[in-house]
């Protein structure tokens, strides 16, 4: 691990020569990766895993007939002979609209844009993240916290029949963390390619200190208010909105864009909303998709504005426009989440929403209603009533349930620093403001 | 080297991986663990997507691998690989313990509960095989599930129909240093729609389903597929048709078997996870209303009666031996309205001096085995649904849902009606559109008064741990008549 190996390049070049010969178009992912990951609670270990992984992607297409093969094995004879023989059953089945040629791309490109060595170091021995933890939690007088942090690093060949061969290097160190105070708890993410010990630190400070406030409780009424959301819930909000980008979700019924055009005004105009596979400082991503596609950051939502789905080739021939370079095989997606910041200080956005609240974390977002955006999510660590510009009162629990068209249109300001997320309920590294949203529905029954 | 997918019939495991399970135990009680379990899992499968009128694409799932786990000194490391090559994992043997070593004067705590382990082997019988479900049946089944549900609405459209149906066998063998070997091959069919009805002017409603059963290619017949999403379309016309405003304040309301089955999975099964309760999974799915000295807490009314019991043949969370190689057995979570039992895996057990009762399960060979439902239920009465509803005055019949959730303590519910109707003086009076109840767990459970005998299974998909591991399982319950609970609208 942490160079180019030729190994893991002829093993994709043997199974893609095998492929082609049974199909049309064909594409193979090798991913070779190590990692760890410390589990803490009760602000102890509570358990230590390791991967040592090999993971095969198979793409075939057949007379416009679709194949994906997802391996974990590295018995390489026998899944090749596996998927060659399901592939020459593809015929019996009819053309699949979503059939497009891959992409004809000549190059050979090799991406380390999201690779750290350093990180590798981690994967072999984790105990100098958990011996930088331990010394921020004692800094924070936080003892009573559980999370996880993770160190990744790996090794992925992509080889396509459109004869592109992209050989990369990427790594990740992630973690959440949640600290439970006296009154309320407090919980926040750092995601990064390298490990920078300033983020572990930021969500210590920021779980302690929500953890640690120590107001009245109060109770609120079904009602609509200003919320203050921070980069843990927008993220949450975030990655919806972006999975609802989808064209497949689209395609699918699962989307509320679902009669949307590029153009048409889905949020306020200070929300912009970019994938950004490019993003030197999030993992996902890189500089090229899963059919060979360079990738590029770009703007979902910019002022407000729709000006795109996220696309691989298939999506777009159906919707009659261009890749934006977002493969998925089949589901197009976003490698990063990026929401641009706005100039508010934090204190300040606060300031300026004089009443309402400050919704720090949340959890299982459920839909009624894919096509209309109506949802609810539970809040979960600490809510803070504020009047007059200042926190004054803990609500104990609470859901937002409104509409994402709603919380799009009804965003006002955001902060000016962005911060790396990625846990549990935001599942593409993403990198957030916090965000003023008005009259948003919330509900109250505990 | 022998095969990793051969017919289930004359399924032999690839005996060289097996001998690296017990070889891995072997190294890792040398190196000085105080306990060790090892397992070899694979799964494979097949699935046919479908949008519309035509396959959107096919899939193909294979996959193998070694999980060990390790105690000693109070700390506990899990690893898993799939290079199945003895130096490798004697390697991996010598990472694991190494690293539980290094961590244990970090560490929470780590042991395992004395059991009566099994060592015994089960393969699930299909009527029809499985892998001989080829992709021009699967391509008959959902193609014939489309041409019913396209012609199924007369006064509104199918804007989308997506489903996917998908097969799968999964095989494990499981070694533990204490004496427990068990071997398992259990055979799965899945199928999910999501399908999308446009009314006239505009409005839409979406309706996605899950279905899955452990069992042979029978189980798709006993679905009935073709006449329930034909069924469901209807539902959704009718909706964007005719519902209206559902009442608003304190109102009964008669829970279908598809919410009861859910808030069960929710309420009583999750927060009755004993590492919940522990609070090993505070940071991700949360922690418990239900605390260690729990026995006889009261939730509920005494016809409350719920239990997870992993040995009903045929439903999705189905196992004899769970991944500890612990016989299998019926929880009873909640007895007449109070708790009664926990669920364990061995560390639980061990953590809080009581016994496993065998809900340790992984979801492949990358996952430690935590404590997991299997299949939970609330388990019938008597009363016929005409019962349940023809002594209610002003109330709602909620029968399905779409939006669901709950805090992760499990304590305050939500859940979203699709199919809803208004009900007056015993009668059904016409459709409500999105009544929402929101109620705490002892509000729901203690305003039950009667209890049909309608118990139907829903298959589900549940989430926990880190990474996740998104595990089949199933929930049901009759329909419920509950007392004086608040509907609000959306």
């Amino acid at each position: 691990m942490g160079v180019f190996t030729a190994s893991l390049r002829e093993d994709a070049e043997f199974l893609l020569a095998e492929l082609a010969r049974v199909a049309d178009d064909a594409a193979v992912l090798l991913t070779r990766s190590d990692s760890v990951m410390i589990k803490l609670a009760e602000g102890r270990v509570s358990v230590s895993q390791n991967w040592s992984d090999y993971e095969v992607s198979i793409y075939v297409a057949r007379k416009r007939r679709l194949l994906v093969t997802s391996l974990d094995t590295r018995r390489l004879d026998e899944a090749k002979q596996r998927v060659k023989a399901l592939a020459e059953n593809l015929d019996m089945l009819q053309e699949s609209e979503y059939y497009a040629p891959l992409p004809e791309r000549r190059e050979d490109v090799r991406d380390d844009t999201k690779y750290s060595q350093k990180v590798l170091e981690l994967v072999e021995d984790p105990r100098p993240l958990l011996e930088d933890i331990y010394g921020a939690l004692d800094r924070n007088n936080s003892g009573k916290a559980a999370g996880m942090l993770l160190a990744e690093a790996a090794e992925g060949v992509l080889v396509t029949t459109g004869g592109f061969v992209g050989q990369s290097l990427a790594s990740k160190v992630n973690g959440y963390l949640r600290v439970f105070g006296e009154r309320t708890s407090g919980q926040w993410s750092f995601t990064g390619v390298a490990y920078e010990p300033r983020l572990l630190e930021t969500m210590v400070e920021k779980a302690s200190y929500y953890s640690k406030l120590s107001l009245p409780y109060t109770s609120i009424e079904t009602s609509r208010v200003d919320i203050v959301l921070t980069p843990m819930v927008l993220g949450n909000f975030a990655d919806y909105i972006m999975g609802a980008a989808s064209a497949m979700a689209v395609d699918m019924g699962m989307s509320f864009l679902v009669g949307k055009k590029p153009g048409d005004r889905v949020a306020s105009g200070v929300f912009t909303l970019r994938d950004a596979p490019r993003e030197k400082s999030l993992p996902g991503g890189g500089t090229y998709d899963a059919e060979g596609v360079e990738t590029r950051d770009k703007a979902v939502v910019e002022k407000g504005v729709l000006k795109t789905l996220l696309h691989n080739t298939k999506t777009a021939k159906k919707h009659g426009t261009e890749t934006t370079g977002n493969a998925g095989w089949v589901m197009p997606h976003a490698f990063n989440i990026a929401v641009d910041p706005g100039d508010w200080g934090e204190e300040e956005l606060v300031r300026e929403m004089r009443r309402g609240l400050v919704v720090t974390n949340n959890w299982y977002t459920r839909l009624q209603n894919y096509l209309a955006g109506q949802f609810s999510t539970v809040a979960r660590d600490a809510v803070i009533w504020v009047e007059n510009g200042e926190p004054r009162a803990l609500v104990r629990k609470m859901r937002i349930a409104d509409t994402f068209p709603h919380i799009l249109e009804s965003m006002r300001a955001l902060s000016r620093h962005q911060y790396p997320i990625e846990w549990w309920e935001v599942e593409t590294p993403s990198l957030l403001p916090y965000a003023l949203v008005e009259g948003v529905q919330v509900t109250s029954r505990f | 080297m022998a095969s990793l997918v051969g017919s289930t019939d004359s399924y032999t495991p690839p005996q060289d991986a097996l001998d690296l399970v017990e070889r891995a135990v072997e190294e890792a009680l040398k190196l000085g663990a105080g306990y060790a379990e090892a397992r070899y899992h694979a799964r494979w499968g097949k699935s046919l997507s479908y949008r519309n009128d035509r396959p959107v694409g096919v899939g193909q799932l294979l996959e193998e691998g070694i999980a060990l786990r390790v105690m000693l000194g109070g700390s506990m490391a899990f690893s898993a690989t799939n290079e199945l090559a003895g130096d490798a994992v004697v390697r991996l043997v010598e990472k694991t313990v190494a690293q539980a070593r290094a961590l244990a004067d970090r560490s929470w705590g780590a042991g395992v509960s004395e059991e009566t382990l099994a060592r015994a082997g089960y393969r699930v019988f299909e009527k029809r095989r499985l892998e001989d479900l080829g992709l021009d049946e699967m391509n008959r089944m959902l193609h014939g599930v489309w041409g019913s549900v396209s012609r199924a609405l007369s006064k509104a459209r199918v804007a989308a129909f997506y489903q996917n149906l998908g097969w799968d066998y999964e095989y494990k063998y499981i070694v533990t240093s204490d004496g427990g070997r068990v071997e398992s091959l259990t055979p799965r069919l899945d199928y999910f729609y999501n399908i999308a009805v446009a009314g006239d002017n505009g409005d839409m409603l979406n309706r996605w389903m899950q279905y899955g059963n452990v069992g042979g290619r029978e189980v798709w017949d006993s679905w009935r597929v073709e006449d329930e999403v034909v069924g469901e379309a209807r539902v959704l016309e009718k909706i964007l048709l005719e519902a209206k405003a559902p009442p608003s304040g304190k109102v009964d309301v008669v829970l279908g078997s598809e919410i009861v089955g859910l808030m069960v999975h929710e309420s009583s099964g999750h927060p009755s996870e004993a590492d919940r309760v522990l609070g090993r999974e505070a940071a991700q799915a949360g922690k418990s209303f239900i605390k260690p000295d729990y026995k006889g807490t009261r939730v509920g009314s005494e016809l409350v009666n719920i239990s997870d019991d992993p040995t009903i043949p045929g439903l999705n969370g189905y196992y004899l031996f769970d991944d500890e190689a612990v016989p299998a057995r019926k929880r009873r979570l909640y007895v007449e309205g109070r708790v009664n039992e926990l669920l364990h895996n061995r560390w639980s057990a061990y953590m809080m001096g009581e016994r496993s009762n065998a809900a340790a399960r992984a979801l492949d060979h990358r996952s430690e085995p935590i404590v997991r439902m299997a299949n939970t239920y609330f388990e019938p009465g008597d009363h016929t649904l005409e019962e349940l509803l023809e002594d209610v005055r002003e109330g709602v019949y909620m029968k399905t849902y779409m939006e669901w959730n709950i805090d992760d303590e499990r304590w305050s519910q939500r859940y979203v009606g699709l199919e809803a109707y208004l009900v007056q003086d015993g009668e059904i009076r016409g459709m409500v559109r999105n009544p929402v109840l929101e109620a705490t767990t002892p509000e729901i459970y203690g305003s039950i008064d009667a209890v049909g005998k309608d118990l139907r299974f829903y298959a589900g998909t549940c989430g926990k741990g880190e990474p996740g591991q998104p595990l089949p399982v199933s929930f049901g319950g009759p329909s419920v008549r509950a007392r004086g609970l608040v509907i609000r609208r959306p």
